[in-house]
């Protein structure tokens, strides 16, 4: 199958599809990051971005729990699993060209930390299953193991600009990073634009991180 | 026909009593207080000596009844050093703000309040609290008035004639809130009150609606530590610091060098000797009375923008203000060094910038 970038439209469909919204995603990514900006420089080292992917996902799972999401810690993989079983996601911290729609699918969006064993078991299953996950015909079968479960990575990355993010199916690994993807999920919209996202320059001034209020004209008097 | 309440609404904006208001006008106190109980309607002429009086068009006395800010409601600064006149005339401009606000939200979609109540907190966690739910980490806040702008508090600038009471704030009907500013100040000065009145707006509500010394007090020490939140003056390493490095480091947060000062010594950071020696050097350098080289007064965004989209379709500011009965000279002393200030047929500068108006297309 032809690997395939979801953008626009297309993107909040796809996610649809997997009972999901731009909002769920926006709670997760703001939870990690409203949570890495309380770190300073007398915080550990990898602090924030320890803070960032713990609370990204906790945000994440709280969201997703009204709707009968569950969740696994197994491995240390932090997944937040469909209530049908029949996928997981977790997010995690990428490089490269993340949130990039015109990247390529192998070798230009990666995970920022090197990943184990468990993990290339994960993105193994990925390779071999199906595609597309059929969530009514997964609910008739046996619960499948935690570990066994498509999973898709929330991978987001902070710069200068703020933070990008994708949602994205990984398919395999080159070393010790999980780099090609048979599905990514870009949303065109972004609330994290803004050099106040970039958890690495906590304790610069900062130079124009300007709040935006939202003014909207209803329409002539 | 004459309004009572906005007869009475008039004259305390106006800091006048019965018998100044008698005097200007050559009506009667006893009239006077028959119209503002309603037990008489005054003539035609009347309200028009009236109107001259009160420098207020006649519409705006014969308008319908408006609801008075009550006293319970508003947070004033130094409460006890103000005269009753002083009181009702900051309440009456507050009144005023409300009826400029209301009239744009009937055109504009604006952000919705979103202030917490946090009436058992101390200030210092209640700061905590209030930077954690708005996301804001341990960093520096570039810029409060836009902050509390996002957050839908609106904030409005004191009547020049209103500047002994230095600011205030109240939330209407118990729950959209208010902050108006005395923008005369330096912009260090300004963020500091911006933040003392986000304090009184998040810790006196509720059933908790203290006044005087100890209600100031603890909405001092909220702006401080909301301001300048502990864990990032402790990762500044300003242990000990000198005069030279406080100017430095204040910098950072954007706050007054005696606020800093005051901060890193309640904190701990600063021995009282110390703290002493530093804050006299300071006031010899001026840094008492001012901020010597200090930043640029912070101005409104939502304004800005909300005056920015009526030039772009053309519609006079003349309209907003007859639709609330106000002369432009007295809806231009609410808005005054918030946006650039409003004439008719254009604008002119009002100091210090004008904001960046980016519209939000509708």
């Amino acid at each position: 199958m032809e690997p395939v970038c979801h953008v626009g439209f297309s993107a909040v469909q796809r996610l649809a599809e997997l009972d999901l919204t731009p909002t769920a995603l926006h709670k997760g990514l703001a939870g990690g990051s409203a949570e890495a900006r309380l770190c300073t420089e007398m915080d550990a080292p990898g602090m924030a971005g320890y803070a960032f992917w713990s609370r990204s996902n906790r945000a994440l799972r709280e969201h997703l729990a009204r709707e009968g999401w569950t969740f696994s810690n197994s491995q240390s993989i932090l997944r937040c699993i469909h209530p049908s079983g029949a996928f997981a996601i977790t997010a995690v911290s990428g490089s490269g060209r993340v949130g990039d729609e015109d990247a390529d699918f192998s070798g230009s969006v990666r995970t920022k930390n090197p990943k184990g064993p468990a993990m290339a078991k994960l993105v193994q299953r990925n390779h071999e299953q199906l595609p597309l996950f059929v969530l009514a015909a997964s609910r008739e079968q046996e619960e499948p193991e935690v570990n066994d479960l498509p999973t898709w990575f929330l991978l987001y990355k902070s710069s200068k600009d703020g933070l990008a993010f994708e949602l994205s199916l990984p398919v395999e690994m080159h070393g010790k990073n999980v780099d090609t993807w048979r599905e990514r999920i870009i949303l065109s919209e972004n609330p994290f634009i803004g050099a106040e996202f970039d958890i690495k320059r906590l304790d610069e001034v900062p130079n124009v991180a300007p709040v935006e209020v939202p003014v909207k004209f209803k329409g002539a008097l | 026909m004459l309004t009572a309440s906005r007869l009475v609404l008039a004259r305390k904006r106006r800091r006048m009593t019965l018998s100044s208001l008698s005097k200007e006008s050559g009506v009667s106190v006893r009239s006077l207080t028959a119209f503002e109980n309603g037990h008489k309607a005054p003539s035609p002429e009347t309200i028009d000596a009236l109107s001259e009086a009160l420098k207020l068009p006649v519409d705006f006395l014969t308008a319908p009844d408006l609801d008075e800010i009550s006293t319970d409601a508003v947070s004033f600064r130094a409460l006890s050093k103000m005269s009753a006149l002083d009181r009702d005339a900051a309440r009456g401009a507050g009144r005023i703000v409300v009826e400029i606000n209301d009239w744009i939200e009937e055109r504009f979609g604006l952000p919705a309040p979103d202030v917490p109540t946090l009436p058992h907190l101390s200030p210092e966690e209640a700061a905590e609290r209030v930077r954690a739910l708005w996301g804001l980490g341990e960093a520096p806040i570039p810029n409060m008035i836009h902050l509390l702008e996002s957050h839908g508090v609106r904030v409005f600038s004191l009547a020049s004639d209103c500047s002994s009471v230095d600011a205030f704030s109240f939330r209407w009907e118990r729950t959209r809130p208010f902050i108006v500013l005395n923008l005369q100040k330096s912009g260090e000065r300004g963020r500091f009150d911006a933040a003392h009145e986000l304090g009184h707006l998040v810790m006196h509500s509720e059933h908790r609606i203290p006044h005087g010394v100890e209600a100031e007090q603890e909405a001092q020490q909220f702006a401080s530590a909301f301001l300048m939140p502990k864990a990032g003056l402790l990762a500044q390493k300003l242990y000990g610091a000198d005069a030279r490095r406080i100017l430095s480091a204040k910098v950072k947060w954007q706050v007054a060098a005696v606020a800093l000062a005051y901060r890193i010594h309640d904190l701990d950071l600063l021995s009282d000797w110390n703290y002493r020696t530093t804050v006299k050097l300071l006031s010899q350098m001026g840094y008492r009375s001012g901020e010597p080289g200090g930043i640029a007064r912070e101005s409104s965004q939502l304004l800005g923008k909300v005056f920015s989209t009526l030039r772009a379709e053309s519609i006079p500011v003349s309209v907003m203000a007859k639709d609330i009965n106000l002369t432009l000279e007295e809806l231009n002393l609410h808005v005054f060094g918030l946006v650039p200030t409003v004439f008719e047929g254009g604008y002119r500068s009002s100091p210090p910038v004008r904001p960046d108006l980016r519209v939000v297309g509708p």
